[in-house]
């Protein structure tokens, strides 16, 4: 099928882009890497009337190092950020979930922005923003403000994103550097969105006990979740499959799944737990060979 | 109607000039408004592979591309693989293993598997069906496309070149 | 049944695996498929297609499009049925036909079927118009499963049939209860097969243009342009002489492109009306809804078994989900009857019965794709033999091995009358158990260390291949199925083999090549193969259900044969030696024993032509060195074994192949590279079927998964390396001792991977044995509760 039409707009800059969405609001949509918008608009699904188009803006692709996690401008493609040192060094979960995505020929162009904007629960990056606690800068032409990726996923495809705004860069949170960490997802072949996927992060005090847990699903509910109820049986305790096994319990919480033409609701209920425990172990064995 | 807009790019070496509908995809465009037909469509949402072509030597998907996302940059299609009808090492590796049987998807194929080798020039057979899982097909079953791809790195290799 | 040729050739060319001489134009991105095809001023065609899967039309608003500045035409049926006639009756002639319209009129009873084509100057703005087009529907109950559309409550779906069942027949030999009531063990199961599509990665595309001396040259990615000409000729009212069809190259086809479409006759028609090029190209939404489906079907099996594992009877009824329509040509039966005359497969079961129901459902119809019939067919049976082994106690290899035809029973009739021709059953299986190390791997424990569960599952097939009339036959379907090859040799002495069947990735170009080169004895390089275009083949009936190796061989041994001989004839008056002593090899002609005596095949050429004085007298031998022949060949049945080793991860349902095993027997081989490439894509393809293929449909008709996305078909991590084999045990009775090659995979692999789940399965409480396909990672989970044991890790 073939787009509809519409109007272009190059944008030179953010600031360039939001002075034209201003313009255009509700009829407009930012083009970044426009894998899953130009998928969209050519089955018509989307038929936005005016295209603002900020892939090619001055240095698309920046990531920073800060201190207390990484940087990541919007626009930045997946590609750059699986490959950067900085990320690779500091936030190696992250290159894994980039790793999962698509193919390489799509995370040439799609961008870490993009992908988190699109807002599909199965993707890895609105996940592993949960998991890195990030927080996105976001900007209109009237107001700039930053907001947590907690607070950004309202449901399926749906963020907190106004229709005047742009997200402009990601600061994802470097976690305690003696965790471990792992990342789990069951897909039907190489590079498909997740059926249901895990992620987890631990780390340790010095008495061997659980200091710090993270767990994130994703495929499982309308937005990626958080699930706190696990994490909280594991902080304080001693790490153990048993311990893994009782907490993954708590998954069912979080998950308010559907079924769909390939797996049911109970499928993915009952292996979100499953990769729970699986992201937990292989995290906690990851923090031995960390300390 | 949307007004028509202007686009320079550059694509197997030439420079071109041309004005276009903004919503014209970059597979339509090097199809059809530059008649380079070798670039092929498949699916039209990004999951095939066979519309994959380099810009700026990295391979992506021409059907997920407006025409004028492209603009200044340099686009290789699988026509700028072979040298007045002589086959590249990497084409003429898909000759001699039978990495083809239709070629609807071998154009995606040869233009991924270029920028593969060029970072990957001693990949392993399982390396390689995860750099093709971005390129389906239907005839081969893909065993004789790794082969042929296995074949392209070895003579990279022991041509001393690491271009294929 | 005339006996075969004995090829004469010194020089072999067949039975080299060579390389394909038409690559090259393909991997230089030269190669034009139907929508690389330039014409000037061609315009673009959209269809506005329904989006109720059952529903009457009541009013068709076509003003708003009409408006748009640059509509160029709107046709619908009110335009179009003047200048048609309804399309030929099916093949079967007891057989309603259920007919597709070119154009819905009154009724649309699928997503996706046509009711306006809007023509505009490109597809860009013909879409923007049909977007414009309005439909006010009155919906009707859409029927998904042919068990609800057999009630006899349902709605008709064709209100001028009694039922929504158009085919029901039944079929008996022996005595089926008597062996039932005698048996051991009775399993009786319901199978049902997950609907596909063949998926090529060309889509379906149509260009046409009327020229101005009042001809018409139709562009179509088909398997049949021969009989797709004399369809448009018959059915737009056209002469055929003036009519010229060209499957330019075809990006794959695999019995999909093996029907006659709507879309093919309405571009002609409209290119006729206009004066203008029309072209359509298909798009992948489009193609899922509304190219052929395959596959479905819902079957009863039941085996009667001895506990030594002799199968005694079968009962069998298999109802086959027509979808809307019966597609033409080979009608909505081709899944059903197929499957229903193949049942027996390898085996000797002597008392069979079986019923055939034929039912129309509210998806897009049913037609031919690799392996027709026989895929879903073979599944059910195996299943049920799987099933017993366990309940028996026995492996699936003893049950095969009780039940195999022997190698000295051949030629073999079957209790469904096929004939089977030669085989080496046996010896094929245990080909593929060595190279597997299927006894080893069954020796280990299924849990690794890892907790995963490692299977191994083997599958046996015997393929019915080459469909000329005979095969086609045995199928049950009469139809008259031969194709003629026309072999010249022009004044160079270089050769033109103009052919009917045509490549969609065969590689037909080099292998019918190799047959004319080896049999007139010239070298490859001087023989050209022309296909695809009617205007320069023969006239042929294309390339499907395994035919060409055989027809096309066949054809090209028989014609080249008559211009060697005549060649020979010319040589031995020229060069005063006997034909009989004369030889030809690689373009030289000699006298055995003596090869200083001789002349090039090129100079005996120009003398045929140009020299009045040194060749023989024009009364006595013609100076003609052409000639065309036809084959239609008995029917041939290859065979083959497939093994596969999986990894099960028994808490999510995930399966990892991680090897597979094929073995084939198509008799002499043309070019084993080109047979191996057959036996690997069609694995790729039966394991699309067994593990990922799924067109589904909700309640109300809409298909759910109308994009790759989530019509899944496997990538390069699908599968690992399929490791080939072959063993040769040629047909006694056809040309070359060939027998086809293309579908075998897709009667087998599938079942080699649900029989390596049951292996991986084999130590819960069962047998837990799947009766669905495709099995993904839901299926397994389904089959693992079922059990009441705590589960295995």
């Amino acid at each position: 099928m073939k787009p509809a039409n519409f109007e272009y707009f190059r944008a030179t800059s953010i600031d360039h882009a939001c002075e034209l969405l201003s313009v255009h609001g509700d009829d407009a949509k930012i083009l970044a890497g426009g894998q899953s918008l130009i998928a969209a608009m050519n089955y018509r699904l989307a038929r936005p009337q005016v295209l603002i188009d900020i892939s090619n803006i001055d240095n698309p692709s920046e990531i920073t190092d800060e201190i207390n996690g990484i940087r990541v401008k919007a626009t930045t493609t997946q590609a750059v950020a699986e490959h950067d040192p900085v990320v690779r060094d500091r936030l190696p979960m992250l290159v894994d979930a980039l790793e999962h995505i698509a193919h390489f020929q799509i995370r040439n162009k799609g961008t870490v922005g993009g992908s988190i904007v699109n807002a599909d629960p199965a993707s890895e990056l609105p996940a592993m923003s949960l998991l890195l606690d990030a927080e996105y800068e976001i900007q209109s032409a009237s107001n700039k403000h930053v907001m947590a990726a907690e607070d950004f996923f309202i449901t399926y495809m749906t963020t907190a994103l106004q229709s005047d705004e742009v997200l402009v860069s990601i600061l994802f949170k470097e976690p305690p550097k003696n965790c471990g960490w792992a990342l789990h997802e069951v897909a039907r072949r190489a590079g498909d969105y997740a059926l249901v996927g895990s992620a987890a992060i631990i780390a340790l005090d010095d008495d061997g006990k659980c200091a710090y847990a993270r767990v994130v699903l994703f495929g499982v509910a309308s937005t990626p979740v958080r699930a706190k109820e696990v994490e909280e049986l594991l902080v304080g305790q001693i790490c153990s499959d048993e311990l893994f096994e009782e907490a993954a319990k708590r998954v069912s919480e979080v998950v308010d799944a559907e079924s769909d033409v390939h797996v049911t609701d109970e499928y993915r209920g009952n292996v979100a737990e499953v990769l729970t425990v699986r992201s937990l172990a292989d995290a906690l064995s990851r923090t031995q060979t960390a300390s | 109607m949307v007004d028509k807009q202007k686009i320079h790019l550059t694509v197997n070496g030439t420079a071109y000039d041309r004005e276009i509908e903004p919503r014209t995809l970059l597979s339509d465009f090097i199809r059809h408004h530059l008649d380079l037909t070798g670039t092929h469509v498949g699916c039209e949402h990004g999951i095939c592979g066979s519309c994959t072509i380099l810009m700026d030597g990295l391979p992506v998907r021409s059907c997920l591309t407006f025409a004028l996302q492209a603009e200044g940059k340099a686009i290789e299609t699988i026509e700028s693989l072979d040298t007045n009808g002589e086959l590249s090492p990497l084409q003429n590796a898909f000759w001699e293993n039978q990495g083809l049987q239709c070629g609807f998807c071998t154009p995606g194929i040869l233009m991924s598997m270029k920028a593969f080798l060029e970072d990957n020039p001693k990949p392993t057979r399982d390396e390689i069906r995860e750099a093709l899982s971005g390129n389906l097909c239907r005839c081969t079953g893909y065993h004789d496309i790794v082969d042929s791809v296995v074949a392209a790195a070895e003579a990279a290799l022991s041509s001393g070149t690491a271009k294929a | 049944m005339k006996k075969p040729i004995e090829i004469a050739g010194v020089t072999k060319h067949i039975g080299v695996p060579r390389k394909r001489s038409e690559d090259p134009q393909i991997l230089m991105g030269q190669a034009k498929y139907v929508d690389d095809i330039k014409l000037p001023g061609t315009l673009e065609v959209a269809f506005f297609r329904s989006t109720h899967a059952h529903a009457r039309i009541k009013k068709l608003k076509l003003d708003g499009a009409k408006k748009h500045p640059d509509c160029i035409h709107i046709f619908t049926n009110e335009e179009f049925s003047a200048g048609a006639t309804t399309f030929f009756p099916n093949t079967r002639g007891t057989l309603h036909p259920v007919l597709m319209p070119f154009f819905a009129h009154g009724k649309v009873r699928f997503v996706g079927e046509i009711i306006a084509a809007v023509v505009a100057p490109s597809r860009y703005i013909a879409e923007d118009i049909v977007d414009l087009i309005e439909v006010e529907y009155a919906t009707l109950p859409a029927y998904n499963d042919v068990e609800d559309a057999m009630q006899p409550d349902a709605v008709l779906i064709h209100e001028d049939l009694e039922s929504n069942v158009y085919y029901a027949d039944s079929f008996s030999n022996g005595d089926v209860d008597k062996a039932f009531s005698e048996a051991d063990l009775v399993v009786s199961e319901k199978i049902t097969t997950g609907r596909t599509s063949a998926a090529p990665m060309e889509t379906r595309g149509v260009m046409a243009t009327w020229g101005w001396d009042d001809t018409l040259t139709v562009w179509s990615s088909t398997q049949m342009p021969y009989p797709l000409r004399t369809s448009i000729a018959v059915n737009l009212g056209i002469s055929e002489q003036t009519i010229r069809v060209v499957a330019p190259t075809v990006g794959g086809g695999f019995g999909q492109k093996a029907h006659f479409f709507p879309e093919e006759f309405i571009l002609p028609w409209i290119a006729k009306e206009i004066k203008q090029p029309v072209k359509w190209i298909e798009d992948r939404r489009e193609h899922l809804l509304s190219a052929s489906h395959a596959k479905q079907c819902t079957i009863y099996m039941n085996i009667a078994f001895m506990k030594d594992g002799t199968m005694v009877g079968m009962k069998i009824k298999n109802i086959g989900d027509s979808g809307a329509y019966s597609q033409y040509p080979w009608s909505g039966l081709i899944e059903s009857v197929a499957a229903n005359n193949g049942a027996p497969g390898a085996f000797t079961v002597p008392n069979i019965s079986f019923e055939t129901v034929v039912c129309l459902t509210n998806k897009m119809s049913t037609g031919a794709y690799r392996g027709v019939g026989w895929s879903a067919g073979c599944y059910a049976r195996e299943m049920v033999m799987t099933k017993a082994a366990r309940l028996l106690d026995l492996d699936i290899i003893e049950i095969y091995r009780k039940n195999f035809i022997r190698h000295d029973e051949f030629p073999y009739t079957t209790s469904t009358n096929q004939t089977y021709d030669s085989g080496d059953y046996h010896k094929v299986l245990e080909k593929c158990m060595e190279m597997s190390d299927y006894e080893d791997t069954k020796k280990q424990p299924r849990s690794t260390k890892d907790g995963k569960l490692r299977g191994v599952g083997i599958a046996f097939f015997v393929e019915q291949t080459n469909w000329g009339s005979r095969s086609a036959e045995e199928s049950g379907f009469p139809a008259t199925l031969h194709d003629t090859t026309t072999v010249e040799m022009d004044p160079t002495g270089k050769v033109t083999v103009r052919s009917g069947q045509f490549s969609h990735g065969q590689g037909l170009k080099t292998t019918l090549a190799q047959v004319a080169a080896e049999t007139l004895g010239v070298p490859f390089d001087d023989v050209v193969v022309l296909d695809g275009d009617t205007a320069t083949g023969a006239y042929g009936m294309g390339t499907f259900a395994s035919r060409s190796a055989v027809i096309g061989g066949g054809s090209v041994i028989r014609a080249a044969t008559d211009v060697r001989n005549k060649l020979l004839t010319i040589a031995a008056h020229v060069m005063e030696a006997n034909a009989a002593d004369l030889e030809i090899d690689e373009g030289k002609i000699y006298v055995k024993g003596s090869p200083d005596r001789s002349m090039t095949v090129a100079e005996i050429a120009y003398i045929t032509y140009y020299d009045r004085f040194t060749r023989p007298d024009e009364d006595e031998v013609e100076p003609t060195l052409t000639a065309t022949r036809h084959y239609d060949p008995p029917a041939a049945y290859a065979n083959g074994s497939h093994a596969i080793h999986i990894e099960l991860d028994p808490q999510t349902g995930k399966v990892d192949i991680k090897r597979i095993v094929a073995v084939e027997d198509c008799g002499n081989m043309i070019n084993p590279k080109v047979v191996d490439g057959q036996m690997r894509g069609g694995a790729s393809q039966g394991l699309g079927m067994g593990l990922l293929e799924s067109l589904d449909y909700d309640e109300s008709g809409q298909l759910k998964n109308a994009s790759f996305m989530d019509f899944m078909i496997p990538n390069a991590t699908t599968l690992p390396d399929i490791e080939c084999a072959h063993i040769v045990t040629p047909s006694p009775y056809t040309e070359g001792g060939f027998k086809g090659a293309g579908e075998a995979a897709m009667l087998s692999v599938h079942i080699a991977l649900s029989n390596a789940l049951v292996d991986a399965l084999s130590e819960y409480d069962g047998p837990l044995v799947p009766m669905v396909t495709p099995i993904g990672p839901q299926q397994v989970m389904d089959l693992i509760n079922n059990t009441n044991q705590p589960q295995a890790r």
